[in-house]
């Protein structure tokens, strides 16, 4: 080909005017993304501003768009705070021991009932698939826990939680929509099926595993309730959630107090709370990516 | 096919039978020991929060009475609530520790009574005598009895000054803004001026409404800020100059027949309503005022952050030295949270009235017998001169010495930090001591007290108690026969009615929109205010 009539030829389409040029409805729909985006940042912006703010600054306006007075104070007690530092072990434990145990049973479940023809596959799918509409109740509940001699102890927030429907179905779908012929060639091989399930499909199934991974990981991050209703009285094996709602739960005034109120600033408040969502933050989106991808894998086949 | 049917029936069976033996377990209460055979104590309480058990002097206790005590706590939001579920859930402590009301006995206390959930105190107390002579001057004690048995100890406010009836909700004001008020130049070269500022800052109703308006006028002008809030409540007190006019702080009062009728509907609190309208409508109160709530806590906060004037709460000791901690900054400290005494339109202060304890401790109905009698022997001795020193001193020989009779402190127990203070340390005694007292009779000596907010709050109260006997002071209190009375509808819906009164209240003082006179009382004309009444007045043969 002659260089003139390669150099004639476009390298890319030619956009047409009409393309290129940036529209009203542009310019709206950025202002309204931006806006929206800055709604949801400016809560955790303020935060941060009011945790590394002095109290007098704070005081005389609460509404801070920019560090006044800058003063860490509230960060060094945060940091020293041994009962935060409890419930940060007692929410890791959570976090890679409950992630781990919820995984294991939530995929193995999964994946048991997207094989075919198995007797008594409906019947436990059936049984499994009742509990996301029908539940026992909070008072049976209770009870069940306490008398499973449960209470006050760590297994209470980890146990009871071995399987989530939602993801086990998201999970059993993903199972179901791999190839029947992969499992088949690898059994011609020799594979038994624990083989198979772990050299074959669950490495196919890493997207799906991080999801559901990240859910339980959120889960466990953010857990207090069960604490609150099941762990009275062990306050050293609270959750970090739980410690904060407790650190920072403000004593009405009429309820008479034999020591000084707790005077836990607004500022020492914020830096709690970044104290406990910093952590999640910067695990996010290392995850993220797996993240829509999972979801969408696992919810194509019903 | 039928096999596998069977296979399933069994197998379902079995795990229900698993189940149910999973229910079966031994009652709670039953003694343990720990390790060393001590009896184990499960105490649990609202003022334990810091108190994690494992001090110097819990274990003297624990040795003195060969008992492992294990405290834990109720968080303070949820307070009433962990001990719903505990309750309900048949999950109780040896001890456990309620916010006991009048309005909320005959639903609660009464009902664990016969519910036996809760367990009598022996007839006989003699064998703890402080305990006993404590209990003797527990106000309104014999509607806490059934069948002549007492199935609680109320927390007494003061063991030592317990004829004291009317609470600390009362008025804390910046003195140094009314005395830079008048000496302004525009203030003092008015010949027709009249100073705001009263010595000793008592103020006729006149006098604290003119303080109001001229800290509306001025605070801007002293503070340099563009918020001026002349006077605040806590929530929880909003409207608090309803309290110049009311006769009774809740829900029921008596007519001139004795027939009891919707307090917030009484032509007293109306008028007392009116007079907080016009202060929101002068924006003497904050605009706002009417969406503080105890979370946001901006009550304190305007009043911390310099731009309120007045500010109503409950002064209790220690919430009038925290807020005094909190305006530390203040050059004259002293002046920024000055007590105000305000005399109402009839020319005398007004208290809202209270009994002499806050809340109770009770214990599990489950307890033995033994167990009971340990907790009653730790609890009598935290009230003997030995166990007070032990708890507020800590250990003879190591926190203190007695010389002359005179209680000195040790360096070594007694460390001072930077700002030259005594360091905090735990002493479980004196959490302990907090199920029979708040502690207000070792105020006075624990060294951790702030004696200057001390001795201004104890000269209010010294000053108030004169005042009671000078018929200068009314205090502002239901009717016993009313507030104790127990009837079913009372007992549900009283606690109800007074939040969605106070709402009422609420809104009408502040001008809500399309809430005017009519919608405030049409609020009040619902079948559980003239169930509740009818109940009420019934009993009272009216």
């Amino acid at each position: 080909m002659r260089k003139d009539r390669l150099e004639r030829l476009p390298l890319r389409p030619r956009r047409s005017s009409r393309e290129t040029k940036i529209q009203a409805i542009d310019i709206i729909i950025c202002i309204i993304l931006v806006t929206y985006a800055l709604l949801i940042l400016f809560p955790f912006w303020s935060a941060f501003v009011i945790s590394i703010s002095s109290e007098e600054a704070y005081l005389q306006n609460n509404l801070l768009l920019w560090p006044t007075d800058l003063d860490l104070s509230s960060y060094k007690k945060v940091f020293t705070n041994d009962a935060l530092w409890g419930g940060f072990g007692i929410t890791m434990i959570l976090l890679i021991g409950g992630t781990l145990y919820q995984l294991f049973f939530t995929v193995i479940t999964g994946y048991a009932l997207s094989r075919k023809n198995w007797t008594g596959k409906n019947l436990v799918m059936n049984m499994i698939l009742v509990t996301m509409f029908f539940g026992g109740g909070m008072v049976p509940y209770y009870y069940l826990i306490r008398d499973l001699g449960m209470m006050n102890t760590i297994w209470v927030m980890i146990i009871p939680g071995a399987i989530d429907t939602f993801n086990m179905l998201l999970m059993r779908n993903y199972f179901a929509s791999l190839p029947a012929e992969m499992e088949e060639s690898a059994k011609i091989d020799g594979a038994n099926d624990i083989v198979v399930f772990v050299k074959i499909f669950l490495p196919l199934s890493l997207p799906m595993l991080a999801t559901i991974g990240l859910f339980f990981a959120v889960g466990n991050w953010n857990s207090w309730y069960n604490a609150m209703l099941f762990i009275p009285d062990k306050k050293e094996l609270w959750p970090l959630q739980m410690v904060l709602k407790n650190l920072i739960s403000k004593v009405s005034s009429n309820i008479e107090n034999p020591d000084a109120r707790e005077g836990y600033s607004e500022g020492l408040t914020m830096a709690s709370i970044f104290f406990t969502i910093v952590p999640m933050m910067c695990f996010y989106p290392f995850l993220q990516r797996f993240f829509v991808k999972g979801i969408v894998v696992g919810a194509i086949k019903g | 096919m039928k096999n596998a049917k069977i296979i399933y029936g069994a197998c379902i069976t079995a795990l229900l039978s698993i189940g149910a033996l999973a229910g079966c377990k031994s009652k709670s209460g039953a003694d343990k020991y720990d390790k060393n055979g001590r009896l184990i104590l499960e105490l649990k309480n609202v003022y334990f929060n810091n108190w994690e058990g494992a001090d110097t002097y819990t274990e003297t206790l624990n040795e003195m009475f060969q008992v492992a005590i294990r405290p834990t706590n109720y968080v303070y939001g949820n307070w009433d609530e962990m001990v719903n579920v505990a309750i309900n859930g048949d999950n109780l402590t040896d001890v456990i520790h309620f916010n006991l009301k009048a309005y909320n006995f005959g639903s609660t206390y009464e009902k664990w009574v016969d519910g036996q959930i809760i367990k009598a105190l022996p007839d006989d107390l003699s064998k703890w005598p402080h305990l006993q002579e404590m209990l003797s001057h527990v106000s309104n004690i014999d509607r806490l009895k059934y069948d002549g048995k007492l199935y609680c100890i109320p927390v007494m406010s003061d063991i030592v000054n317990y004829e004291k009836d009317f609470s600390n909700f009362t008025y804390v004001y910046r003195r140094d803004w009314a005395k830079q008020i008048d000496e302004m130049p525009v203030n003092v070269n008015n010949p027709n001026y009249i100073p705001i500022y009263k010595e000793g800052d008592v103020y006729t109703w006149e006098e604290f409404n003119r303080l109001l308006a001229a800290f509306k006028t001025h605070i801007k002008d002293i503070t340099g800020t563009n918020q001026s809030i002349p006077l605040v409540d806590q929530p929880w007190a909003f409207p608090s100059v309803t309290n110049f006019y009311k006769e009774v702080p809740h829900c029921f009062v008596k007519d001139s027949n004795g027939k009891a009728i919707n307090a917030f509907t009484s032509d007293e609190y109306m008028a007392g309503l009116e007079v907080a309208k016009n202060l929101a409508s002068e924006t003497i109160y904050s605009p706002d005022q009417g969406s503080f709530t105890e979370e946001n806590d901006k009550a304190y906060q305007a009043y911390k952050g310099g731009f309120a004037g007045v500010l109503y709460d409950n002064f209790s000791l220690a919430n009038y030295i925290q807020l005094r901690e909190y305006m530390r900054k203040e050059p004259k400290l002293d002046d920024a949270t000055a007590l105000m005494k305000v005399k109402g339109p009839d020319g005398k202060f007004a208290l809202e009235g209270t009994e002499n304890w806050f809340s109770a401790t009770m214990f599990n109905y489950d307890i033995s017998e033994k167990k009971m009698n340990k907790i009653l022997d730790i609890m009598d001795y935290l009230l003997s001169e030995e166990g007070t020193r032990l708890a507020i001193y800590g250990k003879e020989g190591y926190d203190y010495n007695i010389v002359n009779g005179e209680v000195e402190l040790t360096e070594k127990g007694w460390e001072k930090g930077a700002d030259g203070k005594y360091a905090p340390k735990d002493n479980g005694a004196k959490y302990l001591r907090y199920m029979a007292t708040l502690g207000n009779d070792t105020k006075s000596f624990d060294p951790y007290t702030d004696m200057d907010a001390y001795n201004i709050l104890n000269a209010w109260t010294e000053e108030m108690k004169q005042a009671k006997k000078d018929g200068l002071l009314r205090v502002v209190k239901e009717p016993a026969d009313i507030d104790w009375m127990s009837t079913p509808t009372k007992n549900d819906k009283t606690e109800g009615l007074l939040a969605d009164a106070n709402v009422s209240a609420s809104k009408y003082a502040m001008s809500y929109k399309g809430f005017d006179k009519n919608a405030y009382l049409d609020s009040f004309k619902n079948a559980s205010w003239e169930r509740v009444l009818k109940e009420i007045n019934e009993k009272l043969g009216k």
